[in-house]
C-alpha cells in the first residue's frame, strides 16, 4: 500500500514538473508546426511520412539517450557515429562469415561493450578527458570499419537482420518499437533507480557524490558502455535498413545526438536532462530533413537550418531562463 | 626544483642528467619524441622522405593544419572549444573566391577575409561571455551554419581562384621554403610572445585555469573571452585563405570533419581541456605531428584508411602518457623531489 502511495506521488510530482517545461513546450512546437506544414502539403501526416521520420528519429533517439546520460554526468561520447559503422560491419562480416544471426548480432553488441568499458576505464582510472578518449575512439573505428571492408559495403542476406531496420509490427516500423523499449528501459533507470540518483548526483557534483559513497567509477563506467551498446543498436537497425555493412555509414552523427539531447533539455553543466526531453530533442533533428523535403526547399539549406534551429532553442532557453531567474 | 648551486659543480653526466629529467617534464616533450620516432621511421620506410619536395610539401601541410591549431590551442587555454574549424575553412575560401571574382584587389579580399574571421569571432565570443551559452553548442551550430552558408552561396560548385597574388600566399617560396611556412613561423613567434609576455595572455591562462580566481583579481571575462575568439577567428581565416590559395579555389565541401583533428593537434601538443594549460610550442608540435602522419602513410604506400586508425592511437597515447606524466609532476612538487 505504502510502495503504491509512494509511487502514486512520485509520477504526479513527475507529471507536475513536466507542465510548462521543456518537454511541454517542445511538443506544442513540435504538433503546431507539423499542423501547419501539413496544410501546405497533405502529403505531410501521410501514414507512410510518419513511418519514415519515425525511423529516423528510432536512429537519433537512440544516439541521443545515450549521449544524454553521458553529458549528465559531465561526459560527452563523441564515438557514438563511428560505433555506428564499425558495429554494422561487424555484424555483416560475421554474418557472412558464420550464416548465424545471433553470433552476428551478438558481436556487434560485444564489441560495443568492449569499447565502452574501455572508455569507461579511461575516464575515470587513468582520468582522461572523456572528449579526448572519444574522439580517438571516433578517429580508430572509423578508420578500422574502412580497413576491414576496405570502403566496400558488405552484403547482409540475412531477412532477420534486414528485419530490424525495414520490418513492421502492426503500422509500427521496428526501430520505433526498439526505441518505445529503450525509453521504457532508460525512463526507469534515470527516474527510478538508484542508479539514476547516482547519475544525477555525480553530475551534480562529482565530489560530493564521491564523498557520500556514490561508486563514481562504476556508474561512469555503466554511462558509457551504454552509450556504446545504444550506438551498437543502431548501428543493427542502420545494416538492416541498406541491408549491407558501410564504413562512411552515421559519419557525424554523434553531434547531431549532442544537438537533439541538448534542445531537449540536457545541460553541458551536467546533472540536468530528461529522457523523455531528449526524444523530443531527436524528433525536432529527425524532422528537419523531412520537412525540407516536403517543402520542396534545396538540400543545400538543411546545415543552415539545422544549425540555426540548435542556436536559437538554445540561446531562447537560456535568456527566458536568466529572466525568470530574475523575476 | 632545489635551488642548489650545484650545476656548475656537478659533473658533466649529472648535469646532462637533469637536464633530460627537466626535459621530460615538458608537456610538450611527448609530441616531440613521438614527432621524431615518427619521423625516423619515415625515413627508414622511405628515404625520399628528406627529399626537398617531400620537406616542402610537407612544411606547407604544417601550416595548413598550424593556423588552426594555434587558434584552437588558444581556445582551449581558455577553457573553451571550437567545433566548427572545418565550416569555416569553407565559409572563408569561398567568400575570398567570391569577392575577387566580383572584382576586389587581392589586399582588400584578404583583409576583408581576415576581417569577417573577427567578426565571426565577436559573435561566438559575446554568446559564450555574455549570453552564457556553452562553447561546444555555439560553435556546434556554427559548424552547421557556415557550412550551409557556404554550400548555399555556391549551390555546392568550387569557386575558382586566378588572381597571381592570391595564389602566390599558398604556392610560392621564398628561398625554397614554401610561403605559409614562413608565415606560419612568423605567426608562431607573435602568438608565442602574446601568450608569455602581455596582460591579454596571462589573463588567458588565469581565466582558463582558474575563473573564479581570474575573476576576483579583477580580470574582465567577457573581453578576455571575446578577444580570444576573435584571435581565433583571425587565425582559422588566415589558414582558410592558405587553402583556398593553394587549391587556387573556394570549395564548399572542403575540411570536413577537420575541427576534431585540429583539436586534436593541439591536445597532442598538451593543451590540456580542462583549460589553462597549453603553450603554441605545442600547438606546432601536435600539428606537424599529424601532417608527418600524413605524409608517413602516403611515402609508405600504406591504405590512406590507416590514417583515422593512427591518429586516434596516436591521440589516445600523447595523452596518456601525459595525464600520468602530469600526476607524477605533481608529485614531484608536493613531496619537494
Amino acid at each position: 500500500m505504502a510502495g503504491n502511495e509512494k509511487k502514486e506521488i512520485k509520477l504526479l510530482r513527475i507529471a507536475g514538473r513536466l507542465r510548462g517545461t521543456r518537454e511541454l513546450n517542445l511538443i506544442v512546437i513540435i504538433a503546431a508546426v507539423s499542423v501547419v506544414i501539413n496544410i501546405f502539403q497533405p502529403t505531410f501526416l501521410t501514414r507512410f511520412n510518419v513511418q519514415v521520420i519515425s525511423r529516423q528519429l528510432a536512429v537519433f533517439g537512440l544516439l541521443s539517450i545515450a549521449q544524454t546520460f553521458v553529458i549528465i554526468v559531465l561526459g560527452i561520447d563523441l564515438s557514438v557515429g563511428s560505433i555506428v559503422a564499425f558495429t554494422g560491419i561487424i555484424t555483416a562480416m560475421v554474418f557472412a562469415a558464420t550464416e548465424n544471426v545471433v553470433l552476428a548480432v551478438g558481436a556487434a553488441l560485444g564489441f560495443a561493450l568492449v569499447i565502452g568499458f574501455y572508455h569507461g576505464i579511461l575516464v575515470t582510472k587513468v582520468k582522461m578527458a572523456p572528449f579526448v578518449v572519444t574522439l580517438g575512439s571516433l578517429s580508430i573505428f572509423r578508420g578500422l570499419s574502412f580497413v576491414l571492408s576496405r570502403g566496400y559495403p558488405i552484403l547482409i542476406r540475412s531477412p532477420r537482420i534486414q528485419w530490424l531496420g525495414q520490418g513492421l509490427i502492426g503500422p509500427f516500423p521496428v526501430p520505433l518499437v526498439i526505441l518505445f523499449a529503450v525509453v521504457i528501459y532508460t525512463v526507469f533507470i534515470l527516474h527510478f533507480s538508484k542508479l539514476g540518483r547516482y547519475i544525477y548526483t555525480i553530475g551534480g557534483n562529482p565530489v560530493a557524490a564521491r564523498m557520500s559513497g556514490v561508486p563514481v567509477n562504476a556508474v561512469i563506467i555503466y554511462v558509457f558502455c551504454q552509450a556504446t551498446l545504444l550506438a551498437s543498436i543502431v548501428g543493427l537497425i542502420v545494416a538492416g535498413r541498406m541491408a549491407q555493412g558501410l564504413a562512411s555509414v552515421a559519419a557525424g552523427y554523434e553531434l547531431t545526438a549532442v544537438a537533439g539531447a541538448v534542445i531537449g533539455g540536457t545541460s553541458f553543466l551536467g546533472g540536468q536532462g530528461t529522457v523523455i526531453g531528449t526524444v523530443f530533442g531527436a524528433l525536432v533533428m529527425s524532422m528537419i530533413g523531412n520537412v525540407l523535403i516536403t517543402l520542396r526547399v534545396d538540400a543545400y539549406w538543411y546545415n543552415l537550418v539545422t544549425g540555426l534551429i540548435i542556436i536559437i532553442v538554445v540561446a531562447a532557453d537560456t535568456l527566458l531562463a536568466k529572466r525568470s531567474k530574475r523575476n | 626544483m632545489s635551488k642548489k648551486s650545484a650545476g656548475l659543480h656537478a659533473a658533466p653526466l649529472a648535469r646532462i642528467g637533469r637536464g633530460v629529467r627537466k626535459f621530460f617534464r615538458l608537456r610538450e616533450s611527448v609530441a616531440l619524441v613521438l614527432l621524431v620516432i615518427f619521423a625516423f621511421l619515415v625515413y627508414l620506410i622511405n628515404p625520399r622522405f628528406l627529399s626537398a619536395y617531400n620537406l616542402q610539401s610537407l612544411a606547407r601541410q604544417i601550416a595548413i593544419f598550424g593556423f588552426p591549431a594555434i587558434a584552437a590551442t588558444l581556445i582551449i587555454i581558455s577553457a573553451g572549444i571550437d567545433l566548427s574549424f572545418g565550416s569555416m575553412i569553407a565559409f572563408y575560401g569561398v567568400i575570398a573566391g567570391m569577392l575577387m571574382e566580383s572584382g576586389f584587389g587581392v589586399g582588400t579580399t584578404v583583409a576583408a577575409v581576415l576581417a569577417l574571421g573577427m567578426m565571426v569571432g565577436l559573435y561566438h565570443g559575446s554568446m559564450i561571455s555574455i549570453v552564457k551559452l556553452s562553447p561546444f553548442i555555439v560553435t556546434l551550430a556554427s559548424l552547421s551554419i557556415f557550412r550551409g552558408i557556404a554550400v548555399i552561396s555556391t549551390r555546392g560548385y568550387p569557386v575558382r581562384i586566378t588572381e597571381e597574388g592570391f595564389l602566390w600566399i599558398g604556392q610560392e617560396f621564398i628561398f625554397g621554403i614554401p610561403v605559409p611556412f614562413v608565415l606560419f613561423i612568423l605567426t608562431t613567434l607573435v602568438f608565442h610572445y602574446l601568450l608569455n609576455y602581455t596582460a591579454f595572455g596571462k589573463h588567458l591562462y588565469a581565466i582558463g585555469g582558474n575563473p573564479e580566481a581570474a575573476h576576483l583579481s579583477g580580470i574582465s571575462h567577457k573581453k578576455t573571452i571575446i578577444m580570444v575568439y576573435m584571435i581565433a577567428g583571425a587565425l582559422t581565416a588566415f589558414g582558410a585563405i592558405i587553402m583556398a590559395s593553394r587549391l587556387a579555389q573556394g570549395m564548399p565541401g572542403i575540411a570536413r570533419a577537420y575541427e576534431l583533428r585540429i583539436i586534436a593537434s593541439a591536445v597532442i601538443g598538451g593543451t590540456s581541456l580542462y583549460g589553462g594549460v597549453g603553450t603554441v610550442f605545442g600547438a606546432v608540435l601536435g600539428a606537424s605531428l599529424l601532417a608527418l602522419i600524413e605524409n608517413m602513410l602516403v611515402l609508405s604506400r600504406v591504405d590512406s584508411w590507416w590514417n583515422d586508425v593512427v591518429i586516434g592511437v596516436v591521440i589516445v597515447i600523447a595523452v596518456w602518457v601525459d595525464v600520468v606524466a602530469t600526476r607524477r609532476r605533481l608529485n614531484v612538487k608536493l613531496h619537494g623531489k
